[in-house]
């Protein structure tokens, strides 16, 4: 039976039925007379067979509808023309702009929104804006969960002081055990508010979130933004590179078949280094390049990732000690598409949005938009 | 704690249960059956929970009392929730540094003498602002008028107000507002017929709107327009008045209105022309503009020159120093140049590196380097080189013996890495600066040269610099003197070694009791009871290191026989030191060694060493010996109750209990045949002497009734007065035993009644403590014992339900009620 099988698979063609026989003829060997009720079972069960290879190839080759988007992170929404023109070229359709911080003020001792973004251009007509709130914590900790309504009110205010037309609004927080409860009524609060404007509400989460989500909970929004990046401890000098190590990150995907969120995905184009001090973790450096630590005088490159002041010097509006230590983080091409490769079975969802933090004129000029694609076409599938 | 626990339950009572679906519950025999199969996945023995009917479930008796109890609770002080919020981290050292050895009233005393500094709040920076401001008008009026009088024309009087005050000015009759009546500011300026400072003060008031910080969450509503038209009617009025006083704070308004209106080229230009028309004295106000012209330079990316105007704010102007501090913006090395070389003299460029020195983490040896070269005498040096001092005491003071030290690695990443070598960098500057004698206060660098070195542990050097300057101190300096005794005292108490001779205890017990320094510098204590655990545990002596950190009640928590004999032999030294005085003194005449010996006794007595622990019982004097407890642990007790009076006339104290132990255990196996009452007492006294039991205090000095729901198999248990814990005496297996052989010679039915009862209640007690069961014996509830635990009452229903003691039980004991 199983001989027949190869070779009606193999070599062989089904010449006739007749009488309630179908002869077989194969090149090889002489012909076979099948009872041609045996060959349709035969026939059915390879039929069955190619419809279930089909449908479960199907299943895991189908391409994903990834729309690209960028993080917009600074207080001045002024996009430069080289800025510009990447984002037409891409082409990218949706930014997510920090529209505000919302950070403890003791003296008021309550919430207070910071950093408020400034429009300084209205290059953002084209593209669609979506508004993202970074929550603090401490915010949360210490206002009681009575008054967390009122909270969720003046930041949709000032929201719409800011932009009326909206289709989407992002909070980020890094909410804790002790903030849960708080903050999911904050987002239930904003998701009953903007339900009747049909404006959808997405938050952020992190990879912990999900490997522990019966512990962390999951919030109650539209969609998940999972943030694909900061994987490790930033402050300990051991750590090799806080923002994506994936070998760090492989041990947090967990439970993503069980999230019962559908998720975008947010991913990590910039750099920083890591001022340390005596061991101690001073500060962070934005958009900082192993070009701008080339002076030889001040600078002394350990290995791939450290550097060590070897005369006191001002860097990118900072004084550096003579000894201090810079760890530099950045994200290569390579890592970005191990990135997609790993994530794109996990995220179960059809369609969402990729998107890249952050927006501005360093980041860009480290990641070309072909880049960015072919981490685009990875995440599809291809 | 205790009182959320009884009202958790009481909730419980009223809610939990009783909301439970009638499926879960069964009536039966006077009792409500709880079966929480269906709702729990706890273990098989605890998933029925029987409750007395008549006692528990009737809603309406509980409810009131419910009620009565959260209104007793809601009446209760707020501390008791306040106890339980979060708690700040904090760093856990030593400082002995006396700020008051540098000129506290110096310009930047303030922000360099604490950590984290230059964060005073908006609120404070507003007051600090309105208090120069209005001492600045009371002096341009010859302090006639007192700030409150100042203060409500200037800052609470509308612009109406200082409208009706202007009418006042013009017509006689018209009256001043109710705010401004009997304020003899506002009376001055209208007798005065002041017009030119009215007018401003109304526009100043106009202009307020359009120019206050946005506050919180309201939307800004800044009128750009209506902020051009005010700065051309300001620019009027500028023109228009004579005083040079007024004319500058209209100046200050307009440029303020303009840097506001984000008309940066604008400000520059206003700034330009009117500051050069203004010639009135120097006043803040020149510095509250130049504020607005140093933003206005930053927004036009003019940043050195901005940068510089910084730096003079800074210097100059308190009110205003917290955010020139905050805006003070270097990107590299060219622009540093550029700015130093903006400054026009050497006082400017070493405020430039004051304000670098400043900076969070900063490592100010180089700064100070910097200034002391500009100018030597700069008052700033001094404070600079008491903070460090203060970093580098985080970092190196007692760390060989700080407890804390790990938990403030973890935390505060202190001891820092380089922390020695950063030591020796300060230390050869300090040199330097002594060496060269160009500094004001060169005393007070001779004491930092000291205690840098006993800082970096050359505590040999460090006495010898220490003598050398206090030989020579001036008599005058009293607060640097101050400083020398305490470093000294902090040098002495690092010295202590592992060998402490009777003298150097009674040194330190002097310290302790005489010492003013001792009790001013709150970080003494601390400092010297880490030093003194960390030298009696190298040399071995359990009982000091014991006694430093915890009270007696502690060891009585969980006795250790290490520490107790330790602490015995101090007390049977004939000559003690000072400190051995203070560890075991109890009060004014006797010490702990009757506490001790119990303490032994019992630690004896639980390890089976009978005679031993009877041995030393009799130690204990007669007169300590009557206050021990008397007991009688010897009966049986249907229904346990620790606190139940005594109906006994028989009692006996420790020495007795134990006298009547070995009598029995040799009556039990001298006499087999009779041996089982015997035997059945010493189970009595076994049980009752454990954690269950009337008579616990025979074999434990303390008890906390809380651990019954906390019983589990290691015994210990959580307590604040002690991080060892405390140690319950719940060990069933002496009774067991004892209890096992009655049963097993009992002639008499009644009396293997008895003990099978007896037998079946340390079962139950067993219960409690596996560490599987989730039984909470708060709840009054009975649990269901899983068939392990409830072999003796199984046997007791079938093999002994035609006694007397059968009937007595079932009358007396719910639980048994419950399960037969």
């Amino acid at each position: 039976m199983k001989m027949n099988i190869e070779y009606r698979t193999r070599n062989a063609d089904a010449k006739e039925c007749r009488s309630g026989r179908i002869i077989v003829n194969h090149r090889y060997s002489k012909n076979f007379l099948i009872p041609c009720s045996l060959f349709d079972i035969r026939y059915s069960f390879c039929l069955f067979i190619v419809c279930i290879l089909f449908l479960t190839s199907s299943c895991t080759s189908k391409e994903k509808t990834i729309t690209p988007a960028f993080y917009h992170w600074q207080t001045n929404f002024s996009l430069t023309p080289s800025e510009k023109d990447y984002l037409q070229e891409f082409p990218i359709q949706k930014l997510y702009v920090k529209f505000f911080d919302v950070d403890w003020n003791a003296a008021a001792n309550q919430p207070f929104p910071m950093a408020e973004v400034i429009f300084d251009s209205t290059d953002w007509k084209n593209v669609e804006i979506i508004p993202t709130i970074f929550i603090t914590n401490r915010s949360l900790k210490n206002y009681p969960l009575e008054k967390i309504n009122d909270l969720g009110k003046n930041i949709l205010e000032k929201i719409f002081y800011l932009k009326k037309e909206i289709s989407e609004i992002q909070i980020d927080c890094d909410w804790s055990e002790t903030t849960k409860e708080k903050y999911f009524q904050l987002l239930n609060f904003i998701k009953k508010e903007i339900a009747q404007k049909e404006i959808q509400l997405s938050a952020t989460i992190r990879l912990h979130q999900i490997k522990y989500f019966e512990r962390t909970g999951v919030p109650p929004v539209d969609r998940g933004m999972l943030m694909f990046y900061n994987v490790d401890d930033v402050k300990d000098p051991a750590t090799k590179n806080s923002i994506l190590d994936l070998e760090i990150a492989k041990q947090y995907i967990y439970n993503f078949e069980k999230y019962p969120l559908n998720l975008d995905v947010a991913l990590p184009i910039f750099s920083w280094g890591v001022l340390f001090r005596g061991g101690k973790m001073i500060k962070l450096m934005a958009h900082l390049q192993a070009e701008d630590m080339a002076d030889t005088n001040f600078f002394l490159q350990k290995d791939k990732t450290h550097f060590q002041i070897k005369k006191s010097t001002y860097l990118n509006g900072r004084y550096l000690y003579e000894d201090d230590v810079i760890r530099l983080e950045t994200i290569s091409q390579n890592t970005l598409v191990q990135t997609a490769k790993l994530l794109q079975p996990q995220i179960s969802n059809s369609e969402l949005t990729l998107s890249f933090y952050h927006l501005d004129t360093t980041t860009i000029k480290n990641h070309p938009y072909e880049n960015l694609q072919d981490i685009i076409q990875a995440f599809k599938g291809d | 704690m205790r009182i959320f626990k009884i009202l958790f339950r009481l909730l419980k009572e009223i809610n939990f249960l009783q909301i439970l679906p009638n499926k879960n519950r069964k009536r039966e025999n006077g009792f409500t059956i709880y079966d929480l199969r269906s709702l729990s996945n706890i273990g098989d023995g605890a998933i029925k929970i029987i409750r007395q009917t008549s006692q528990f479930s009737n809603r309406k008796s509980v409810l009131p009392f419910s009620i009565l109890f959260i209104l007793l609770f809601l009446a209760l002080p707020y501390q008791i929730s306040k106890g339980c919020g979060p708690f700040e981290l904090k760093f856990e050292g030593y400082s002995f540094l006396n700020p008051k050895i540098v000129n506290t009233n110096a310009t930047y005393a303030q922000y360099f003498l604490r950590f984290n500094d230059l964060i005073p709040t908006y609120d404070s920076l507003q007051i600090i602002q309105q208090d120069e401001n209005i001492r600045e008008w009371s002096e341009r009026f010859c302090k006639m008028y007192t700030p409150k009088e100042l203060k409500t024309v200037i800052y609470k009087a509308t612009a109406n107000d200082i409208k009706r005050l202007r009418n006042a000015v013009k017509d006689k009759k018209a009256t001043l507002p109710v705010r401004l009546n009997g304020n003899a500011f506002a009376d001055h300026l209208r007798d005065e017929k002041c017009l030119e400072v009215i007018n401003y003060l109304i526009f100043a008031k106009q202009c307020e709107p359009h120019v206050v910080a946005e506050d919180g969450w309201s939307t800004p509503k800044r009128d750009i327009e209506a902020m051009q038209k005010m700065v051309a009617r300001g620019k009027k009025a500028f023109y228009k008045t004579e005083s040079h006083y007024v004319r500058l704070r209209y100046a200050y308004q307009i440029i303020r209105l303009a840097h506001y209106a984000k008309g940066y080229k604008a400000t520059l230009k206003l700034h330009d022309e009117l500051v050069r028309k203004v010639h009135a004295n120097p006043s803040l106000i020149d510095y509250w503009i130049m504020g607005h012209k140093a933003g206005a330079l930053r927004k036009l990316g003019r940043n050195v020159e901005a940068s510089y105007l910084y730096s003079l704010i800074f210097e100059n102007c308190p009110s205003k120093r917290q955010s020139a501090f905050q805006s003070f913006y270097i990107k590299n090395n060219e622009q540093w140049k550029e700015l130093m070389l903006l400054c026009k003299s050497d006082k400017e460029r070493a405020t430039l590196f004051t304000i670098r020195a400043n900076t969070d983490d900063s490592r100010a040896v180089e700064e100070m380097e910097q200034i002391y070269r500009l100018e030597p005498t700069n008052e700033n040096l001094e404070l600079l080189l008491v903070k460090e001092i203060t970093k580098l005491e985080r970092d190196l003071l007692g760390i060989d013996f700080n407890d804390n030290k790990k938990r403030n690695q973890r935390n505060f990443k202190f001891p820092r890495k380089d922390a020695g070598i950063y030591l020796t960098k300060l230390k050869k500057f300090v040199k330097k600066c002594i060496n060269e004698k160009e500094v004001n206060n060169l005393d007070l660098w001779k004491v930092a040269d000291g205690y840098l070195t006993f800082l970096g542990g050359d505590y040999y050097e460090a006495d010898l610099t220490f003598k050398k300057i206090a030989n020579n101190l001036p008599t005058d300096k009293k607060e640097l003197k101050e400083q020398l005794e305490v470093a000294q005292l902090a040098l002495k108490i690092a010295q202590l070694d592992d060998d402490l001779g009777l003298s150097d205890e009674n040194e330190i017990g002097n310290i302790i009791k005489e010492n003013p320094y001792y009790w001013d510098y709150k970080d003494f204590p601390d400092y010297l009871n880490d030093k003194l655990g960390d030298v009696f545990l190298k040399s071995k002596q359990k009982g000091k290191a014991f006694r430093l950190k915890h009270p007696l009640e502690a060891l009585k928590m969980n006795p250790d026989l290490e520490i107790i004999e330790d602490l015995l032999k101090i007390c049977d030294k004939d000559i003690k030191s000072n400190l051995e005085e203070v560890f075991v003194k109890k009060d004014g005449l006797t010490t702990i060694k009757s506490d001790l010996l119990t303490l032994k006794g019992i630690e004896m007595f639980n390890n089976d060493k009978i005679e031993a622990a009877l041995e030393t019982f009799r130690k204990i004097p007669r007169n300590d010996r009557d206050n021990d407890p008397k007991l009688n642990p010897f009966h049986e007790h249907i229904i346990d109750c620790v606190h139940c009076p005594l109906a006994d006339t028989l009692v006996y104290d420790r020495v007795g209990i134990l006298d009547e132990i070995l009598k029995l255990e040799y009556q039990g196996r001298a006499h087999l045949e009779t041996g089982a009452s015997a035997f059945y007492q010493l189970g009595n006294a076994y049980y009752n002497m454990t954690y269950f039991g009337d008579s616990w205090r025979a074999a434990d000095m303390f008890r906390s009734g809380a651990n019954w729901q906390y019983a589990n198999p290691e015994n210990r248990y959580f307590t604040t007065a002690s991080e060892l814990g405390n140690i319950e005496n719940m060990k069933m297996d002496k009774a067991r035993k004892y209890y096992e052989t009655a049963l097993e010679l009992a002639r008499d039915k009644e009396l293997a009644a008895r003990t099978c009862f007896m037998l079946a209640k340390c079962d139950l007690n067993d219960f409690y403590m596996d560490k599987n069961t989730r039984y909470n014996p708060y709840n009054n509830e009975i649990p269901i014992l899983p068939e392990t635990y409830n072999k003796y009452y199984l046997r007791f229903n079938t093999e002994f339900n035609d006694t007397e003691f059968y009937k007595e039980a079932i009358e007396e004991c719910l639980f048994l009620k419950a399960y037969l």
